[in-house]
This record gives structure tokens, sequence and C-alpha cells, in this order.
């Protein structure tokens, strides 16, 4: 998985890479995931569709995690792997894979609070695309 | 890095960036020679300039000497708007809205206390839902939701979580008005649907302390501390209903600016003008949000109150347990201050900072009108956490602000680096503090050393005179998420 963990003095920042748009967003959603529990834990028995809009390709990045997001606090679940696919730079539709949250099995690290918009930009660097992102936590 | 940001020596304990490019009014920062190397060291200078961008902002983008580096706002950061023409920005609240702290004070001592201090940390910790994900035995109806939005504190205190006695104590009698369901997503209504009356994670904790030193006698004293004393100190927010209310209002707001043009450094200061649809939208479901915040405080000293009468098998009047004061250090508030001379409406952005009104204030409870307001600041686990009394020159400086707490210093990964081989339970407990958590991250990216010294930051408020030092509190049971 093409991530990394950067400092942040008070939340949590990660910066992912992805050859595609596509692969980005699959990547930050597997890297955010990371840093909630260990994702090798996690049995993929569970599919649940999502559907994302935004203004803009950046907007549409954080609806997608924040929907992750929202499946994990409320629906109780934690997700092993993502499936995206863009339809337009405004409209995706995709998938997460994982299963109901088991307290024995899986440590859930991070409370993330929100995924934030704080210096968020999609660039392109050598021949794949780079996003930093910010999670308050 | 803030490095090349040009500041001003004010005075020993105040700094000024000068007015450049978009800003609209200077930067002013409450800091120590020594401690601005540290602050310079990340990008928090560069939010307090961002800030000082917002349409409608009154003569200082402010941070205190606990700032740190945010997103949009820098955590410490005070922004006063102009009701007319400026802006309410969801950042500038942040994520958990009203987030605060509250203390509670009982008739017993440390030595009453210790004999059975690990079984009252337990039944607290049994009592109180905490950790990552945590949900609780309270779950909202629709019915539920639709009164507690409006009542606030009110509505946990009717079901028996609490007394009356309590509604003056804290801010704004713990109801914020305004709050409105058709302003809510139903997703944020989920997200918090069985969060009430539970810490959360991160940096919430509850725990019992111990007064101890006093260095204002008459101003404790009227606060009913005194040296020796057990009390009981909480800090948690809105759980994830604040959090969604939060994320949903960036994004109105973000298209808001698109159509009306604005355009700022930061995507998250995403703002609406306070008269705007969006403006007024956001100020009703952050009401709800708000007084949900208080709601949950108010339950969570109530499940308190019971774990004590239980383990030491004492009722109400024995106890004593009193709350001091409830503040609000994410949130954003209508008051009236001066601005050149004459007193204007304004919105007071208060991003981890807290209200320090003085004495004479219409705003604080009658009990606590001839001494000022309880001005409550939260340190690290391991060290101290200080009660402060709001001052005259708060009000004329910084909005009658204060700071909110001692401010990280490490990232929370560099403190788990470093924390790897330590058993912090073991080292509090040398130290005479039982430690209970649901996480071994979260003890790990909490401990003393990832902070600073919260004695420190409330020196500078001190010695700046915008809040003055009353009594320390000395950890003795922590719980945390």
């Amino acid at each position: 998985m093409d991530y990394e963990l950067l400092d942040h003095t008070a939340d949590a920042c990660i910066r992912v890479y992805g050859k595609s748009i596509d692969e980005l967003f699959e990547n930050a959603a597997c890297a955010m995931m990371e840093l909630i529990t260990d994702r090798e834990k996690i049995n993929p028995s569970q599919e649940i569709e999502i559907e994302v809009h935004g203004e803009n390709i950046e907007e549409l990045l954080v609806h997608w995690l924040q929907e992750i997001l929202f499946l994990h606090e409320v629906k109780k679940m934690v997700f092993k792997d993502f499936r995206l696919n863009l339809i337009s730079e405004t409209h995706a539709k995709g998938k997460a894979i994982g299963e109901k949250i088991d307290i024995d099995k899986h440590e859930l690290s991070f409370d993330i609070k929100a995924v934030t918009y704080h210096n968020l930009k999609i660039e392109p660097i050598n021949d794949k695309l780079k996003v930093d992102i910010v999670f308050d936590v | 890095m803030s490095e090349e940001i040009k500041l001003e020596k004010i005075h020993d304990y105040l700094w000024e960036i000068p007015k450049k490019g978009g800003m609209r009014v200077p930067g002013r920062v409450y800091a120590t020679e020594k401690m601005l190397k540290d602050i310079q060291k990340d990008k928090a200078l560069e939010q307090v300039v961002n800030v000082a961008y917002l349409p409608g902002i009154q003569k200082y983008s402010i941070a205190m000497p606990d700032i740190h580096w945010g997103y949009g706002f820098p955590i410490g950061g005070v922004a006063a708007m102009d009701v007319e023409e400026g802006v309410i920005s969801p950042g500038g609240v942040g994520y958990d809205i009203n987030c605060g702290v509250r203390l509670m004070r009982t008739s017993l001592t440390e030595e009453e206390v210790r004999p059975k201090l690990r079984e009252l940390v337990t039944e607290l910790f049994s009592r109180v839902p905490s950790g990552v994900g945590s949900s609780g035995k309270i779950k909202l109806s629709k019915s539920d939701y639709k009164e507690l939005i409006k009542k606030g504190a009110k509505w946990a205190i009717e079901r028996g979580w609490g007394d009356a006695e309590d509604l003056e104590r804290i801010e704004d009698h713990g109801t914020f008005p305004g709050g409105e369901s058709d302003a809510i997503s139903n997703k944020a209504f989920e997200r918090g649907s069985d969060q009430l009356g539970t810490l959360g994670s991160g940096n919430h904790f509850l725990e019992v302390d111990v007064v101890d030193e006093i260095y204002n006698t008459r101003v404790a004293d009227d606060f009913g501390l005194f040296k020796d004393q057990v009390c009981v100190l909480i800090h948690c927010g809105s759980r994830g209903f604040g959090h969604q209310i939060c994320t949903d209002y960036i994004d109105k707001m973000l298209s808001y600016m698109r159509r009306e043009g604005i355009n700022l450094p930061d995507k998250q200061l995403a703002c609406a003008h306070i008269k705007s649809k969006e403006g007024r939208d956001y100020l009703s479901a952050f009401a709800a949000a708000v007084n949900y915040a208080w709601t949950n405080r108010q339950i969570i000293m109530a499940f308190s109150r019971e774990a004590f009468y239980k383990v030491f098998n004492i009722g109400p009047r024995e106890l004593g347990g009193h709350l001091v004061y409830d503040v609000s250090h994410n949130i954003a508030k209508f008051e009236d201050h001066k601005v050149n001379g004459k007193t204007k409406k304004v919105c007071v952005h208060r991003k981890g900072a807290t209200r320090a009104f003085p004495k004479g204030h219409p705003l604080i409870p009658e009990i606590y009108r001839n001494v000022g307001q309880p001005v409550l600041i939260p340190g690290d686990m391991g060290r101290a956490s200080f009660v402060l009394v709001g001052t005259e020159a708060a009000l004329e400086e910084t909005f009658g602000t204060s700071c909110h707490g001692a401010g990280r210093m490490l990232s929370r990964n560099e403190a788990v680096r470093r924390g790897r081989d330590r058993d912090l339970f073991a080292e509090l407990e040398r130290k005479g503090i039982i430690l209970m958590a649901r996480g071994k991250r979260t003890v790990l990216e909490e401990m003393p050393e990832a902070y600073k010294q919260v004695e420190d930051v409330c020196d500078v408020v001190h010695n700046a005179g915008i809040a003055k030092k009353v009594a320390r509190l000395r950890p003795i049971g922590v719980i945390k998420g």
C-alpha cells in the first residue's frame, strides 16, 4: 500500500500515492483504516456499496473518506479493502469490504473525528498522484 | 515553518504580527520569548495570520500561550467578528463543538479518599464509558433529540441527572438558544444517538484531583475550594453529533464561498456571513451540538456522583458534590465587547480558548459576580491542572478570553515512538496516580511529556493579566479513552 504517516502536532496526517485517481482514493481509505486498526486482522466478509458526490475532485475524496468513517462509527464496521470507480470529477461509486467490529479481535487505536480540507491538494509527482490528508483526532 | 513571520514585542508576554497582505487586522500572540521558539517550529503562526483574513474580524487575530498547529484556525485561537458584516466559521469552533471542562468539588479530603481510591477509579471507569468508538446505555430517539437540542443540560436534570443548582454554574445556564432539528442531517443524529454520557478518546478524560496549592485564598474560598480537597475534573464535548455537524457545514460554507467569491488561504477556514442563510442554519445546528455537549458533561458528572455514593457509602449531603463551573473551549458566542471605544455585539470564536470574564460581568452567575468567572485549565495526566479567575484585562485585550490547556508539544506518533517501552500505568502509580484506560495507544499519546508544562502556560496568562491563578489541582485518579 502506497502511503506514509506524517507528523502533525495535534492531529493525524497521511501522505498517499496512487497511479490513478481510483487507486489514490482506495489507498487513502486503506491508510485511514490502518490508523484506526490493524487491517491484517479484518476478515473481508461483507461488502457495502458507497456512492459519493462532490463539487470537485478534492471534495469527492473528502466525501469518500467521510462516508467510510460514518459507516465505521455508526454501522460499527472495520474495512480491509476498498474499490473505487470514478465516474466523473464530481461523482464516484465504490465499495468497502470488511466486517462488524469485534472488540476482542480488532483493537481500535484512533477515534477519527473528521477528515479535514487543510492543505488538501491532489498533485502529480513523477508518474503518480500524491495527496496529504489531515484528520482531526 | 513560521519562522519568516515577523513578530514585534509589546511586552514580555505579548507579541504582535504586523498587518500585511490580505490581513484585515494584526495578529497578537501571548507567550514568552522561550515559548515562541517552540511555537515557531510548526505552522501555528501562519494560521494566526490566515485567521486575520476573515471578513469582519475585529481588533486582532489572537493566540493564547498554548497555541499549536491545527487546521484552519490554530488551536488556542481567538477571533471576534462583526455581527453585521462578519462571518461565522465552523472550523473556528472546531469539530468537537462545545468541547469543554467542568470541575466538581466535594467535601472529601485526600486522606479520606486514598484508602478507597482504586475502588473509586474502578467504579468511575465502569460507569463512564470511554475509549475509541465508545457507546453508552442511553439511546436517543427522535423525540429525545428534539427536546435535548433545545434544552441542553436542563434536559439531563429533568431526567434526574443532577440538580437545578448545577445549571447556574454552567456558561449560559447550560442552554444555548436556537437549536433546530431542521438544520441537522440524519447522519449527525445517527452518530450521536448512542454516545451521550460517554467520554470518547484522545485527550478527553475524567480525573479525580486534589487541591494541591492555593494562590488566592479569598477567591478559592468563594469557589468553594480548600487545600487537600478532592475534586472531579471532566473534559469532553459533543461527540459524533458535533463532529458531523461541523463536517456537514464546512461543505455548505465552501459552496457559499464559491458563490460569493470569498477567497481564503485555507479551505478549512470555510465560513459564511453570520446573517446569511448558511450562517443562520449553521448557528441552529451548532446550538444543538452545544446543548448536546453540556448534557453530556452533566450526565457524566451525575455518573461520577453515583460512583462516590456507592464506594464511600454516603449520600449527596456528605459528598457535597457541587459543580464549581463548566467552561466551553470550542465555541462561538455573541457577546458585547468594546471595539475602538464603543460597545458592540460581536461573535467571538474561541477555538481552544476559554472565556475569562471579570467580576461584575452580567453573564457570570450571581454566586461569582463579586469575584469573577472560574477559568478551568486542564494539564496533562501526570502533573497538574489549574483553576484561574477571569479579569478586566481579559475583557479589554482578548474579548474576555484566556488559554485552555497545556498544548501539545510532541505529535501523537512521536509520543508513541518515545513511549513504546515504557509502562505508564506503573510510572504514574509510583507517583500516586491510578490510571485506567481502554486503549494502550491513547495512554502513550497522552503521556505527560507530550504536553507543554501547563504551569508555564498559566504563568503567561497570569503575568499578562488575562486570568489570575487561584489553585492548582494534582491528579490522583485518571480515566482515559
